[in-house]
């Protein structure tokens, strides 16, 4: 009888101890090395340069292809029902993503809907970066049969009969060209990459014609990203901790009525034991660049190829940098020209930013995680990939240490930067 | 790093930390940079090797940050005399992490004799990287490999 007592106080004693040792948060030192101070800096917003120009559209910057392009974006008349926008995935009230696991247009998705909120900085889109540039990723969407499904021909159509459009698009873009004015498009569906009556349709258009088109389908693209350009990250928590750090003036009391212990303790976990920051790193909490982390596809899906086949995608699109359409010389499309494409990019996919990240759920490029407990719990194991390699590594964090790190993703959040004119359908 | 025929270290700047070794079999010699800081004029990188190489790597990006791509240039002499006319390749990556470079970095030109341009570089995670710089005149190939932390 004693000798069952004891056993079964011993088991209660390792109990309490792994308990103990799981959830109980250490009270770690909270002062920074000049080593932790400088990657902290690297995160503040007030470390991230003027988003470059991009030389592929010389619209990119403009307020007015920007006004065009505002009001195309929460325009449901380009869609082949008339009832699909580009804002019914990126809407603004959720940081322009969808809350959906697989985006749904025109017909489900087979990617989860990324913000777009600070991609401009990007010079990939797509999970796999499949396109070298905000517009000519604008462009795809468009003509996708499950998202707005609308051919290129039918849309430059839309565009040339509404008064308001043609005259906001003459005024970027110059006029339309007399042999397309007067060329009817009304009822022709037309695309080289739709279905089988509309691609020969397109085959059977002169190529002067089909270059109109495509010209003026681009510039629709590139009046798509100069909106989407506006769109940046606000001010967070995290960002006023930042400065308050850099105020020596200030006592530690209000630096930590800024951020609370835990969060702390979650900042020094992601610039340290988490390893987070090797990809997520810089302004926008991303580096831009593709990697595998061992997620598990759907099921009854084969893993993706990722990046491997992204790349290949991007060097094959019309639209792309090197392009007839694009505004750049060949020489200034480094991005392009000198991507990797060797077989270590197979199953890497894009690093998503951080900013925002608790409001843009669920996470992953199929939606697989549907919290950020689970996307903590999904590094903190780095399971195996089915394809490639994992380059993550298991991250052994304590429980109480995976909830200090999701309380520091949490002060990423933020209303956005940009005017909230912007944020609604133009009136 | 058993194989050293000989080690240098080498202050550019007052910052940065130039080990350099040879491995006999290979022909591979090593510089371990610590740090990357140096003015627009003066070289990043400087490495020496037992067949006599000197190479000097020169970047637009100075000091190189994370995810920006940009352009090296890479002073190659011999003897006193520039290696002009050389095949020369760039590869590289995280050994700690198990994966290449983020780009495919190619030497477009030699813009003056000894003088080659490499486009395309860029770093994207902070860590341990390796820069293996292939130079070939003449058979065998001669290859140099640079690590440095960002």
């Amino acid at each position: 009888m004693r000798t069952g007592l004891k056993a079964l106080l011993s088991g209660l004693v390792v109990i309490a101890a792994w308990l103990a040792w799981e959830w109980v948060p250490w009270q770690r030192e909270t002062a920074w090395d000049a080593d932790e101070l400088r990657l902290i800096q690297s995160l503040s917003l007030d470390s991230l340069e003027p988003m470059q120009s991009d030389l592929s559209n010389s619209v990119a910057d403009s307020r007015k292809a920007a006004e065009f392009g505002h009001a195309l974006f929460f325009d449901k008349r380009l869609s082949a029902n008339q009832n699909v926008s580009c804002a019914t995935c990126h809407q603004p009230e959720n940081y322009y993503t969808d809350s959906l696991p697989l985006a749904i247009g025109l017909g489900p998705g087979t990617r989860h809907t990324p913000s777009l909120v600070g991609l401009s900085h990007s010079p990939w889109y797509y999970w796999d970066g499949r396109r070298d540039s905000q517009w000519s990723q604008a462009l795809a969407p468009l003509e996708a049969k499950h998202e707005q499904g609308i051919d290129r021909t039918s849309l430059v159509n839309f565009i040339l009969q509404d008064r308001q459009y043609l005259e906001k698009y003459e005024e970027i873009f110059g006029g339309i060209s007399f042999g397309l004015k007067n060329f009817d498009l009304l009822d022709i569906s037309a695309t080289p990459i739709g279905d089988p009556h509309e691609t020969q349709t397109w085959e059977g258009f002169d190529s002067n014609l089909k270059i109109e088109i495509s010209k003026i389908f681009s510039n629709i693209g590139k009046s798509l990203a100069a909106y989407q350009r506006l769109l940046q990250p606000g001010n967070s928590r995290f960002d006023d901790y930042t400065r308050s750090l850099q105020m020596t003036s200030m006592g530690d009391d209000l630096k930590n009525s800024i951020l609370s212990q835990q969060e702390v303790q979650g900042l020094k976990l992601f610039i340290g034991k988490g390893n987070c920051v090797d990809c997520h790193n810089g302004p926008l909490f991303t580096n831009h660049e593709f990697h595998n982390t061992g997620v598990i596809p759907l099921p009854d899906e084969l893993p993706p190829l990722g990046r491997f086949s992204g790349i290949r995608i991007a060097r094959e699109d019309p639209f792309n940098c090197l392009g007839a359409y694009s505004d750049a010389d060949p020489r200034d499309c480094i991005e392009l020209r000198f991507a990797r494409d060797t077989n270590d990019m197979v199953g890497a996919h894009k690093t998503p930013t951080l900013r925002n990240i608790a409001e843009t759920g669920p996470y992953m490029h199929t939606g697989q995680q549907e919290s950020l407990e689970d996307v903590i719990e999904h590094y903190n194991e780095a399971p195996t990939a089915m394809v490639s390699h994992n380059e993550a590594k298991p991250l052994k964090l304590r429980r109480s240490e995976m909830k200090q790190l999701e309380a520091f993703l949490r002060t990423l959040s933020a209303p956005l930067a940009t005017d909230s004119s912007w944020l609604n359908p133009p009136e | 790093m058993d194989n050293l025929l000989f080690t240098e270290t080498k202050n550019v700047m007052g910052i940065c930390k130039i080990t350099m070794g040879f491995i006999s079999q290979t022909l591979c010699f090593f510089a371990l940079i610590t740090c990357t800081y140096a003015s627009d004029t003066l070289p990043i990188f400087k490495a020496n090797s037992s067949q006599g190489y000197i190479v000097r790597v020169y970047s637009d990006l100075n000091p190189i940050v994370l995810n920006r791509i940009h352009q090296w240039q890479l002073s190659i002499e011999r003897n006193n005399k520039p290696v002009s006319d050389a095949n020369v390749t760039l590869t590289g990556g995280m050994p700690n992490h198990d994966h290449g470079l983020p780009t495919q970095p190619v030497v477009t030109s030699e813009s003056e004799p000894g003088r080659y341009i490499v486009d395309g570089i860029r770093f994207h995670m902070p860590g341990l990287w390796q820069i293996i710089i292939n130079i070939s005149e003449t058979e065998p190939l001669d290859t140099a490999t640079i690590e440095f932390k960002l």
